[in-house]
Formats: C-alpha cells, sequence, structure tokens
C-alpha cells in the first residue's frame, strides 16, 4: 500500500484527552472515500515503520483536508502517545489511503447508531453520508460526562431530536434491548466503542432475532486475549523457523524475519493478513471469520491468531 | 446522436469493428500458458506499458466512436440493458466520477472535466458532447448518471453493492455481454450470477475470489482476463438476443472459420468504489478474427494447445463444441518456432 505525504495543518485540544489533528496534501487532492472509513498513519516506532489506523472524522464530500480524532490511550502501544507529543502543527505525516471496515449498508430503512465514548469518530462521517442521501437515521451517543465528550455540542445542534445522549458518569445508559426491539423491520444497527457495549448490542440484537447482516461493529482494540504463549511458524518455501515471542503477533515476527505480509487493522477485524497454513493447529482469536469459515479453510490471520500447540507450517 | 441515428439505416457496423495493425499488436492476448484453467487470475490493473490495453484503468481505443454508436442502437431496441436499483444512486455518481476523472487525466485530448464545487462541466470531444450539471443532483443531468456516463464510455459497466460480506449485482449497463443478461442477473449475489459456470464451484474458486474482491481497496483497482470465441464480429452477444445469433454456431466450415470465428477477450477491471463502497466491475471486451490473430504465430499457437485441452464441459459452457475441432485445423499450420 502506498503512503501519502501529508502536512498537520491545525492541531486542537478537544477535550483533555482527545487531540483534533487537520491533515492537509503536499500537493494535489485527497481521495474520496466512504463513511465510516479509516485511515493508516504511519509511526516511526523504534525505527520500523508501522501504522495505527484512525477514523476519518471529516467529511467524506471534502478532499482538500482529512481530519482525525485521536485519545490518548494511558496503554498506548505507541501510537496514541507519539501523535500526542511529538506531532505539531507543520509537521510531516505519511498516511495510508482511506479503508472502510464499518459501512454503512446502502439497502437499510433506518440506521440506528450507538456510540461509546471516542467510538463516536467513525459515526460522524457516516453523518454526512446519511444526511447527504436523506436516509433515516437516529445516533445514540454514550460519554463519560461533558466534558469528555468532544462533538457533543455540534451534535446535539446538528441532529436535533435525532441525538440521543447519555452521561454514564451520572448513570445514564440506553435500555438497548429495548431500543432494539424498537426499530422497523430491515433496520440496521451499528455500533462503535467499549468491548462491553459491543457484546451488549450484539447480543441484545440476538436475543431479538436480528439478522446478522444487520448488526454492524467495529472495535478498537481486539479486546481481552487468552494468555499468548511462543510458537514457531515454519516457512515451507524456504524452511526458514521463525519464532513467535509470547508478547509478539506472528505478523510482527514474520516483518522482522523479512517476510511482510500486507495488514490493515491489526485486531484481527479485517482479514487482510490471511496467510494460508499448510500443517498445525489454528488459535483463531478474530473477529473476522464466522466458525464456517474457520472450518473450511486452513488460514490465519497473521495480526492476531496464533498457534494451538507450539507450531505451524505456513505457505509463504 | 439518438434521433440521427434512428432514422439512418444501421451501419455496416462490423465494417467499422475491424482492427488495425495497431490495434492487432495491442490486442489483450489472455493466455499465459498451454492450457486453460478457472483460476481467480487477478493482477493489478493500469500498469502495462505506454499504448498497451492496460496502460490505464479505462482503456479506449480505435472504435471508440462505433462502438458507442452501437451502444445507442442496442438501447434503443431494448432500454433494459441500463438498470439500477434505488438504493445505487450513489454508486452511479461514483462511477461517473471514476469515469470522467480518469478518461480526463488519460486522455486530455479527447475530454476535460472541470469542476467548480459541485458544478461539473464534461466535454467529451469524440462525441461532441459539452455538459453543465451539478455533482449529486441527478436533475441536472439528461440521464441518470450511469445511464448518461456509460453512454460515453467503452466496455460493460456493472456497480455492485457491497453488503452482508456479499457482492450484489445491483446495477449496470450491458450492451456487449458474452451470452448472459443484466435483466436475468439483476438482484444476484456473487455466487448466484457465477451459478452456470461449471467446475469452478467445486474448486471454490468463487469463494475465493469473492473474499479476495471484498478487500480491494480505492487505491488499487484489479484487472483480471476472461475469453471466449464469437462467430462474426458480433458485439451483442446478449441472453436477449441469442435466436439471433446462437445459430451462427452451426455455420463453421473450414474456409469461413478464419473470417468467422472470433476470439473475443474481456479484461475485467474492479476498482473499489470510493464514495459508496461498492465495487466496479467494468468488462473491456476485445473481438479479434483468427485471420487477424494468424498474423501473431506464437498466437495461434498457443491458442490452439488451450483449445486442444480444454475440458468438454468448458468448452460447451463457452459455447465452442460444434466447432473447436475446425478452429484447432485452422491453427494447426502456424508455427511458432516453440515446442
Amino acid at each position: 500500500m502506498t503512503a501519502q505525504p501529508v502536512r498537520v495543518g491545525r492541531v486542537e485540544e478537544l477535550t483533555p484527552g482527545v487531540r483534533r489533528f487537520t491533515l492537509v496534501p503536499e500537493r494535489g487532492a485527497l481521495p474520496a472515500f466512504s463513511g465510516g472509513s479509516h485511515i493508516g498513519v504511519m509511526l516511526p516506532d523504534a525505527g520500523a515503520a508501522r501504522r495505527n489506523s484512525y477514523s476519518l472524522t471529516s467529511s467524506p464530500y471534502e478532499r482538500s483536508f482529512f481530519q482525525i480524532a485521536v485519545k490518548r490511550e494511558p496503554a498506548s502501544r505507541g501510537g496514541s502517545a507519539y501523535l500526542h507529543e511529538s506531532v505539531r502543527e507543520g509537521s510531516r505525516l505519511e498516511i495510508a489511503a482511506p479503508v472502510n471496515q464499518f459501512p454503512l449498508a446502502n439497502t437499510g430503512r433506518h440506521h440506528l447508531l450507538i456510540a461509546g465514548g471516542i467510538g463516536i469518530t467513525p459515526f460522524l462521517s457516516q453523518i454526512e453520508s446519511l444526511q447527504r442521501w436523506g436516509h433515516s437515521f437516529e445516533l445514540h451517543d454514550c460519554y463519560r460526562g461533558a466534558e469528555n465528550a468532544p462533538f457533543l455540542a455540534e451534535l446535539r445542534e446538528r441532529l436535533g431530536p435525532r441525538f440521543h445522549g447519555y452521561d454514564t458518569s451520572r448513570g445514564a445508559r440506553p435500555d438497548l434491548v429495548a431500543l432494539l426491539r424498537a426499530q422497523v423491520t430491515g433496520a440496521h444497527v451499528y455500533v462503535c466503542g467499549p468491548a462491553g457495549l459491543i457484546d451488549a448490542v450484539v447480543a441484545a440484537a440476538r436475543t431479538l432475532g436480528w439478522p446478522r447482516h444487520h448488526v454492524h461493529f467495529e472495535r478498537f482494540s481486539a479486546g481481552p486475549q487468552a494468555p499468548t504463549r511462543p510458537f514457531v511458524a515454519r516457512l515451507a518455501r524456504s524452511g526458514q523457523d521463525v519464532s513467535v515471542s509470547g508478547g509478539s503477533s506472528l505478523l510482527d515476527a514474520l516483518d522482522a524475519a523479512g517476510h511482510a505480509v500486507p495488514y490493515s487493522c491489526r485486531i484481527g477485524g479485517c482479514g487482510t493478513c490471511e496467510v494460508a497454513v499448510i500443517e498445525g493447529e489454528v488459535d483463531h482469536r478474530d473477529h473476522c471469520w464466522t466458525d464456517e469459515d474457520r472450518a473450511g479453510d486452513r488460514r490465519i490471520l497473521a495480526c492476531i491468531s496464533r498457534a494451538k500447540n507450539g507450531h505451524l507450517v505456513l505457505d509463504l | 446522436m439518438n434521433s440521427e441515428l434512428a432514422s439512418a439505416p444501421p451501419p455496416p457496423m462490423a465494417e467499422r469493428f475491424r482492427n488495425s495493425a495497431v490495434a492487432i499488436a495491442r490486442f489483450p492476448f489472455p493466455f499465459t500458458g498451454d492450457s486453460y484453467e478457472y483460476t481467480v487470475n487477478l493482477v493489478k490493473a493500469g500498469q502495462g506499458a505506454p499504448g498497451a490495453f492496460d496502460e490505464h484503468w479505462f482503456d479506449i481505443d480505435e472504435h471508440y466512436v462505433a462502438e458507442m454508436e452501437l451502444r445507442a442502437l442496442v438501447l434503443e431496441q431494448d432500454p433494459d440493458r441500463y438498470l439500477s436499483l434505488p438504493h445505487m444512486i450513489e454508486h452511479q455518481w461514483d462511477v461517473l466520477e471514476l469515469i470522467m476523472e480518469h478518461y480526463a487525466a488519460d486522455y486530455p485530448e479527447h475530454f476535460s472535466l472541470t469542476r467548480d464545487g459541485d458544478l461539473w462541466t464534461w466535454e467529451n470531444r469524440l462525441l461532441g458532447l459539452r455538459d453543465t450539471f451539478t455533482f449529486g443532483d441527478p436533475r441536472t443531468l439528461p440521464r441518470e448518471p450511469l445511464d448518461y456516463i456509460a453512454r460515453q464510455a467503452q466496455g460493460d459497466w456493472v456497480a455492485l453493492d457491497v453488503r452482508d460480506g456479499d457482492l450484489w449485482l445491483d446495477a449496470g449497463m450491458l450492451t456487449f455481454p458474452a451470452d448472459w443478461s443484466l435483466k436475468f442477473d439483476m438482484g444476484m449475489s456473487f455466487e448466484e450470477w457465477h451459478g452456470p459456470v461449471p467446475m469452478a464451484h467445486e474448486a471454490g474458486v468463487f469463494k475465493r475470489a469473492k473474499q479476495f474482491l471484498l478487500r480491494i481497496t480505492p487505491e488499487e483497482p484489479w484487472q483480471r482476463f476472461n475469453w471466449t470465441m464469437t462467430v462474426g464480429r458480433r458485439w451483442d452477444t446478449s441472453s436477449e438476443t441469442y435466436d439471433q445469433w446462437g445459430i451462427d454456431r452451426t455455420t463453421i466450415t473450414p474456409e469461413n472459420v478464419g473470417e468467422k470465428v472470433h476470439l473475443r477477450v474481456e479484461v475485467q477491471v474492479l476498482p473499489r468504489l470510493p464514495r459508496s463502497n461498492g465495487l466496479l466491475f467494468q468488462i473491456r471486451t476485445y473481438l479479434i478474427s483468427l485471420e487477424e490473430l494468424v498474423t501473431n504465430p506464437a498466437w495461434a499457437n498457443r491458442l490452439r494447445r488451450v483449445l486442444q485441452s480444454l475440458p468438454p464441459e468448458i468448452a460447451d459452457y463457452k459455447g465452442l463444441s460444434r466447432y473447436r475441432q475446425t478452429v484447432i485445423d485452422f491453427l494447426e499450420p502456424y508455427e511458432d518456432g516453440q515446442p
């Protein structure tokens, strides 16, 4: 994937933890994108080029700049800390072109958007699309205190009665089952936020018998994972053995060994880093494939999944 | 343009589609080996040498005007060769923008696009058109956006919706298909519209291909070849007109095979549509008669070997069974010196 150079035009502190970065192209226009898309931002990470994904919060119809809103994570893997500490107005960055792993369903009769915390970000560009094309939608936004909700005032004003806010610091929460039950047939629900919120919406939809494809979610992280044990991946074409330590992923170990595999989300959500498996049992940890997909094919998502019994032979 | 064509007798189209030496030299010969297998065979699009059929995402050639005039005639006789479901309007604008942008950038001598915010002016000098419209407002164009632009763009254009982890054939303009029908396939999912293809379902080809297609990004379109054979220099071989061309397959003799039988190659280009998140399926068709093809003996030799090794199920599916041997016999004398 080619990287595009951009200049940081503006850095705004929206809340004590969230900064908005406006990125302008060095020349020409930025690519068009669809609501819910993210970009990869290249981060200098111990000398190696590495990419973190951030939802685009600007309008899909705006090609002279992109905006992302980055929350500083206390347990940052380096990405949000780097952006908060080292990136200033005038800084130069490289970004990967927009990709959408959280698209709107064009056939939806009504779109129910549910955000938790910084999970509001992908909805900002989706709302632009929904409004432009005159689709029926409503937004339910859960936040911990208005001072931590960077887009609250703007959304309230823009959406009017379509906006429903829940200040969880005051104990307000949406009744998800009631909310989903009240939807028209043919509605789609979209949720982005902490794992607990996503799991609760998915569970409520299942309880009510919603079709699987009417429930959409985007995670920020892979969520809590089972312990990671080291294993060895043998590359069938060269016979090379690649050791994957407990603290590392197969994707990173392959990269370090000179076998760069294309990737996008790095949390087992998109399927880009798929590698064919010749031998060994895979400990699937993605949330991209169904059980049916996993049963029929011998593949692994290198960013997140691991070996069950200490070794794998890969078609590489 | 339409009214003029309607009042004039149909022009001798076959003559207008004859290939020049340049067109033959840049013909997208699809076989890289001596046998044919179903594979996904996807490569990155628009990476070809200057002047090649794949130099740009969307190729136009010496048949541009003839093809657009023939398209207008086909649409006049059967308006359903253009269809679009209501949820595809954003995809339609996506396709229009993609074609206009790429044509204007790649063929500036023929096309230009000027944008003032959402107010766009499009000029197509090959067809003598100049229109100003508001991007996103269908009332400012004489036809729906896809209908408008596909009448000015070589090849067939299908816009696929991406949803439910699948691809849906929900809009398109299809005037030159190789024995299939837009009206029949409309609204079908990826595996449904590939239903009739023999042998490939069992091999899992479509499942793998679909996973691949779903991951195409807007910045990186892919292309693949498909091929069949057509009797006569006939562009419209849709299921709807089978009664007009199906019988031609019985007319091949050793005397007329070189002139009548054509290798039909589709270069399919698949870009992700950036604003609607759909997928564009462009089918750019090229026809070359065997007489034209054998001017390159290496192609003659390779095509003969491919036809000899073709499984009967596939020869049947492609409608070649009746005249396959006649073609092989015709190609036999052309040797390229390779074993």
